[in-house]
């Protein structure tokens, strides 16, 4: 059984210029131990996707409109705020993209860790300090039980990257949902926290959903990928699958459209078009005033996911008709 | 002949000093030293990419070529003619023409209370290029060819209707309006969709071979620059690490520095197994930047030689210059 | 270091159009813009809608309640307080908006060009604010009138000449935080002189702070002139809603209405105002996110 099962899963905001569908029908399984990479771009719905399933997104003007939430047997969607809060930082986790606002300034890094083992796991002051040194070894900040007195602003980028990642783990959760753990980080630092997460994930028992819009992150650390767009997946598939044998032609401009550091191109196969408006998207497939395969029909019906080989989950009618065409 | 030869060039930045002595003491407590010592040429109709991650002083390297920022030492040459000792007026407007500069930021780089005519048309009102319907309808072709069509229908939107790409692309026609030869581009992908990327560096490479213009590329992602330089110089704390051309730097990396910096990019490939190294600890700050050679504090081979003396910015061979003890 | 949306900007960069649809959706904001727009056609056809000579005495009619004849009653020498009310619409209003002009006219220019070129220019002229800052101004205020005497054109100089440091305070933060956009810096590369720049790429930007604080200067000055009429210190000769005030105050306990009507009218052109304001305010800073 899954440890994480989301289930057609719908978040709307309530804004004042119409209804953003930021998340509308998204439907993935995370497995024990198994890391999910969530690769999407902006207005995606990824992040949304991530707070729903934490249950902090901000009502209003968000509001999760429908679909079903499982964490083991526990149906997310209904518990009722304070059993929640007790779910929250003990059984899932997050980590955040920007460090530096999630972090209180005024407290000691040591503390901000701790803090989440005192209400969770019920320590005292003195034992949760020393679980906080041992949750920044794991991450391994150098010279823990110094750096534990540090204040945030004392920390590079780098470390305090790792320092939520502590603070996320730090209760050993069943889930880690990380949000763009890289993005705000220079390129060896990123490098570090990629080879961190690696670690992390042979070592500890927590699944972890990895939200990025880094195709190269995703290959080497996932083990399962969902590729998002428009608030909607396109694609589900073991991360072979997906890089080999690209069922969505959105997967397949997306990998063909980034540069790499091994081909020879001269020109890159870019995807025409821009992200659709989040208020007033496509009608059918939201993708298709971008795509090249797109014909009449895929502007009427919504295409679903279906399972077009074994665990290879595709939403494109013309599925069938893609290999003919040229890539 | 080189269109831009950058040499020696440094820049510091003094720290204010927070004391009452604010007024009677002239020098302040510290320096930040951005660049310290830069040098490199860029021959006409070639990308010259600089990379480096914070505080490799790329983009201060960008502002003083583009006289926006005065070096504290060492001259910047286009064309033959320093341009930080241009006398008139006129030179330096001249100078304008000829190099122009797009930002990393498309949502900030765009006046918010000027419509895209306006904005695309303040080069021709400041050098009095044309006005009226002639301006009208130059705007007009430049934001087509930028992709931004039909452009009747742009010209009197602002500009915070628009995307990130397409905010982009109006930066790129304001950039060519005066048809310069040399256009800076201060990482002019970083801050847009991974879709959305491939379509303006396609761009800038139409436009590169349309109006034979030079790059002079600013970034810290290695991908973008193997994909559209000639020419790489790697940057580490306001001192350069090695310059190479591209294949040469990719094919054959010189400086442990650059070796990281190769081995840290992300591969999409899940198949690979990645050995990477990664340098311990992390960038000390500029305004103390380490003795001897920048990067030996983190550099896995490096020797007691490298704490003390400085290395070099060598030839060794190919016009691949390297600056390492090793 | 990809991302730039997460820097902390405090200055939103708006667009016109998307300003005023913000503003007509607050629904407080545009019942002050209303009241007060209502308020300056009074101001303007004082003469024309007022039914009696606000001057004109009558002590046949002295103190009587409101009626059909005189819908806000009558003071202790019998005129008529709604149309004392209309005409002193006018010196209320004429020394907000004076006041307020005038500070923005002088707070304006010396905050732009402390906040743009900084420095040295910056660091004098910001001395000469925090001198202004420093002095009590409504003690001023009361010292020099009671030298100069009251008149309409001394009260409007002295809230006006005493309130510009705010705003100068306020153009200079705008200027400090514009001047370092990439708008700007792309301004320059092209060729754009200093002076353009201030003018056409930071000043429309920045103006809209100016408006708001104007918008409640204006308030603040009629609450400030409403005091000094009160005090006795404004211009005897004028119609006041604050002389009104000092009028009734004998008679409050027989004739109410003396003090209630002005009272009324002093609160709501100050509170107009400053929903306005606050209006304006919240038009160009959205604190909601959507994203």
């Amino acid at each position: 059984m899954a440890l994480l099962s989301v289930d057609n899963l719908k978040t709307y905001f309530y804004t004042s210029r119409g209804i953003v569908k930021a998340v509308d029908g998204v439907t993935f399984e995370i497995d024990r131990g198994k890391v999910l990479g969530v690769v999407g771009e902006s207005a995606s719905g990824k992040s949304v996707t991530a707070h729903s399933i934490m249950r902090l997104v901000p009502d209003p003007p968000g509001k999760i409109v429908g679909g079903q939430i499982l964490l083991g047997t526990t149906n997310l969607l209904s518990v009722d705020e304070a059993e929640m809060r007790k779910i929250r930082g003990s059984r899932i986790a997050m980590s955040f993209q920007d460090p530096m606002t999630y972090l209180n300034p005024i407290v000691r890094v040591g503390d901000q860790i701790a803090e989440a083992l005192i209400i969770h796991e019920g320590l005292d002051k003195t034992s949760a300090r020393k679980a906080a040194v041992e949750a920044m070894q794991m991450v391994q900040i150098p010279s823990a039980e110094e750096r534990e007195y540090d204040y945030p602003h004392q920390l590079s980028g780098g470390m305090r990257q790792r320092i939520l990642l502590a603070i996320a783990l730090s209760c050993r959760p069943e889930l880690l949902i990380a949000d763009e753990p890289t993005t705000a980080l220079d390129v060896i630092v990123q490098a570090s926290i990629l080879e961190l997460l690696k670690d992390l994930r042979n070592r500890l028992s927590s699944s972890i959903m990895l939200i990025t819009h880094d195709l190269g992150i995703v290959a080497e650390l996932a083990d399962d990928v969902c590729i998002m767009y428009a608030g909607k997946v396109m694609e589900r598939a073991s991360v072979d699958l997906v890089y080999s044998s690209p069922g969505h032609p959105y997967t397949r401009s997306l990998l063909e459209s980034l540069p790499s550091l091994e081909a020879e191109q001269t020109k890159l196969k870019s995807i025409e078009g821009d992200v659709p408006d989040a208020i007033s998207p496509p009608s059918g497939c939201r993708f298709h005033p971008r795509c090249s395969y797109a014909a009449d029909s895929c502007k009427e019906a919504i295409p679903s996911l279906e399972e077009v080989e074994r665990g290879h989950w595709v939403a494109c009618i013309r599925y069938d008709q893609l290999d003919a065409k040229e890539a | 002949m080189p269109i831009l030869r950058v040499t020696a060039l440094k820049k510091y930045f003094p720290l204010e000093k927070s004391s009452v002595f604010d007024f009677l003491e002239k020098k302040p407590a510290a320096f930040v030293r951005a660049v310290d010592g830069v040098s490199f040429e860029v021959d006409p109709g070639e990308t010259f990419s600089l990379v480096g991650e914070t505080g490799s002083g790329k983009t201060t390297i960008a502002k003083m070529v583009m006289r926006l920022i005065e070096p504290t030492d060492g001259n910047v040459v286009f064309e033959d003619k320093d341009i930080w000792k241009l006398g008139s007026k006129d030179e330096i407007l001249g100078f304008r023409r000829n190099a122009q500069m797009i930002f990393q930021d498309p949502y900030a780089c765009l006046n918010p209370r000027m419509t895209v005519e306006d904005i695309v048309g303040t080069p021709f009102d400041v050098h009095r290029i044309c006005s009226g319907a002639e301006r009208r309808s130059r705007i007009s072709a430049l934001l087509e060819r930028v992709g931004l069509t039909p452009a009747s229908q742009m010209l009197d939107r602002n500009s915070v209707e628009f995307s990130g790409g397409q905010r982009q692309r109006i930066g790129i026609a304001r950039a060519l309006a005066l048809n310069p030869k040399l256009v800076v581009a201060d990482e002019p992908v970083a801050s847009l969709d991974v879709s959305i990327r491939a379509q303006i560096l396609n761009l800038m490479g139409d436009l590169k071979k349309e109006f034979g213009l030079t790059y002079l590329m600013i970034t810290h992602d290695l991908t973008v620059v193997k994909h559209v330089s000639d020419w790489v110089m790697v940057l580490y704390l306001g001192r350069p690490m090695e310059l190479a051309p591209k294949k040469e730097l990719f094919e054959s990396p010189m400086h442990p520095y650059t070796r990281a910096l190769i081995s840290a990019i992300p591969r999409p490939d899940p198949k690979r197994r990645i050995r990477r190294e990664i340098p311990r600890g992390e960038i000390p700050s500029p305004i103390n930047p380490p003795a001897g050679c920048r990067f030996h504090t983190r550099c896995a081979d490096s020797k007691p030689k490298c704490a003390t003396e400085e290395p070099n910015f060598v030839d060794v061979g190919g016009r691949h210059f390297v600056a390492c003890h090793l | 270091m990809s991302n730039n949306h997460s820097k902390g900007k405090k200055t939103v960069l708006v667009s016109t159009r998307k300003f005023w649809w913000r503003f007509k959706k607050n629904r407080a904001a545009v019942g002050g813009l209303l009241i007060t727009i209502a308020f300056a056609l009074m101001a303007l056809s004082a003469s024309v809608i007022s039914p009696f000579d606000p001057f004109n005495m009558n002590f046949l009619e002295v103190f009587h309640p409101p009626s059909p004849s005189h819908l806000m009653g009558t003071d202790r020498f019998g005129r008529d307080i709604l149309s004392r009310i209309f005409w002193g619409t006018r010196i209320s209003l004429l020394i907000g908006f004076a006041s307020a002009g005038i500070a923005t006219l002088v707070g304006v220019p010396v905050g732009s060009i402390s906040g743009y070129f900084g420095g040295r220019v910056d660091e004098v002229i910001m001395r000469g604010v925090d001198v202004f800052l420093v002095i009590p101004t409504f003690f001023l205020i009361l010292l020099i009138v009671s030298i100069f005497g009251g008149s309409v054109w001394n009260v409007m100089a002295v809230i006006g000449l005493t309130s510009w440091p705010s705003t100068a305070r306020l153009m200079r933060a705008e200027f400090l935080s514009f001047k370092e956009q990439d708008f700007v810096e792309a301004a320059r590369s092209v060729g754009v002189g200093e002076f353009r720049i201030i003018l056409r790429e930071i000043m429309p930007n920045a103006i809209f702070a100016a408006i708001v604080n104007a918008s409640m200067q204006v308030a603040g000055a009629i609450m400030t002139e409403s005091s000094l009429s009160f005090l006795g210190l404004g211009d005897p000769n004028s119609i006041s809603w604050g002389f009104m005030l000092r009028d009734a105050l004998e008679s409050s306990r027989i004739a109410p209405w003396n003090a209630i009507f002005p009272g009324l009218m002093i609160t709501l052109v100050v509170v107009s105002f400053n929903l306005l304001g606050d209006g304006l305010n919240d038009a160009l800073n959205p604190h909601l996110k959507e994203k």
